[in-house]
């Protein structure tokens, strides 16, 4: 009790608040992510998509008539199919990724896969139907977390297309999941993006630690399993 | 083997989308019948030959998926799913309801091309 009168919270209280923010600061930007994904789903994404048919049609129309005019074409049709694609990737990269019925084996699969398409990925589980039997809030906090750190390595981790392979392992034990993303060239994520990857794991009363191992570094994820 | 052209009855509740659809399916030299709902598309169908339905999922009066299962009914006709959703379970139910492919949107017009072929090749041995 504060001189005045007023509840003073104690520690624990404290500890409660915060981590009732820090949710709902992830959920919000979680959100406005996903909003701005499907704007640019529903704006320039389809509009590139529009002009790239377009640019399709014309140029196979002049392909028996105007030699030049056709060469021109082929080329706009190849630069707005370029940044139609481009607009894609940026759009899997923003949007959530969500658990499809499969599970989280499958949806980490997919996320390598889509890793891949920059830098080699590759991912590693055994114990496959133990994972997708964990906790489905569990589930999509491993899968959010590995989209969030995958994304950072590719952008701006140093990592290339002629970079050793990232390698993304998920393991669980009789309380744990474990996620591992070990990147060999040694660079580390944004000190702001490890913070929240950090909180979220520790909505969700679990960890993640960064280690040195040789020349790359590891990133480890652990959540308890879940009820 | 002959290249005859396909009969296209299109479906699809986007203006925008639907005009360019039908301009790049006319250009590749195919027939097109465009619709805008469900109901356009049952009646259309009843009345046409069309070697193919390209339709849209999310209709404004129905799913392409309610609109196969009606169709099919009355013949059978070689069918295109298009979606802005390609979650392995929108993907599963078209395949459920009998459509050949499922496009996610934005339609890749080398995929479209490539499915159109198939109907023709299937059209042509027949």
């Amino acid at each position: 009790m504060s001189a005045d009168g007023s509840h003073e919270p104690n520690e624990a209280e404290v500890a409660a608040r915060i981590s009732e923010l820090t949710r709902s600061l992830i959920a919000a930007l979680d959100a406005e992510q996903q909003r701005f994904a499907q704007l640019l789903h529903d704006t320039s994404s389809q509009s590139l998509n529009a002009a790239r048919i377009y640019a399709r049609i014309a140029r196979t129309t002049l392909d028996q008539t105007s030699s030049s005019a056709a060469t021109t074409l082929t080329a706009l049709e190849e630069a707005v199919e370029n940044a139609a694609n481009e607009t894609q990737h940026v759009l899997h990269w923003l949007r959530p990724a969500r658990l499809e019925r499969c599970g989280l084996f499958e949806s980490l699969m997919a996320l390598t896969e889509l890793t891949s398409r920059s830098v080699p990925c590759l991912f590693h589980c055994e114990k496959v139907a133990d994972v997708d039997a964990t906790d489905a809030e569990v589930q999509q906090e491993v899968l959010r977390i590995a989209q969030l750190a995958l994304h950072a390595l590719v952008r701006s981790g140093g990592v290339g297309a002629g970079s050793p392979p990232l390698r993304v392992e998920l393991d669980l034990d009789d309380r744990e999941i474990v996620l591992k993303i070990r990147a060999s060239e040694g660079r580390a994520l944004p000190s702001e993006l490890t913070a929240l990857l950090e909180a979220r794991a520790r909505i969700q009363s679990g960890s993640l630690m960064f280690e040195h191992s040789g020349p790359g570094s590891t990133w480890i994820c652990r959540l308890p399993k879940g009820p | 083997m002959t290249e005859q052209p396909l009969r296209i009855l299109i479906v699809e509740d986007h203006q925008d989308t639907l005009k360019y659809l039908k301009l790049y399916v006319e250009q590749s030299g195919h027939a097109v019948q465009a619709v805008r709902t469900l109901k356009e598309a049952r009646e259309t169908f009843a009345t046409s030959e069309c070697d193919v339905l390209l339709s849209d999922i999310a209709l404004s009066d129905g799913t392409g998926w309610d609109l196969l299962n009606e169709l099919k009914l009355v013949r059978p006709v070689y069918a295109v799913a298009m979606s802005g959703f390609g979650m392995i379970e929108d993907t599963n139910r078209s395949k459920a309801a009998g459509f050949r492919h499922h496009l996610v949107k934005p339609i890749d017009p080398d995929l479209l091309d490539r499915a159109l072929e198939e109907a023709r090749h299937e059209k042509d041995r027949m």
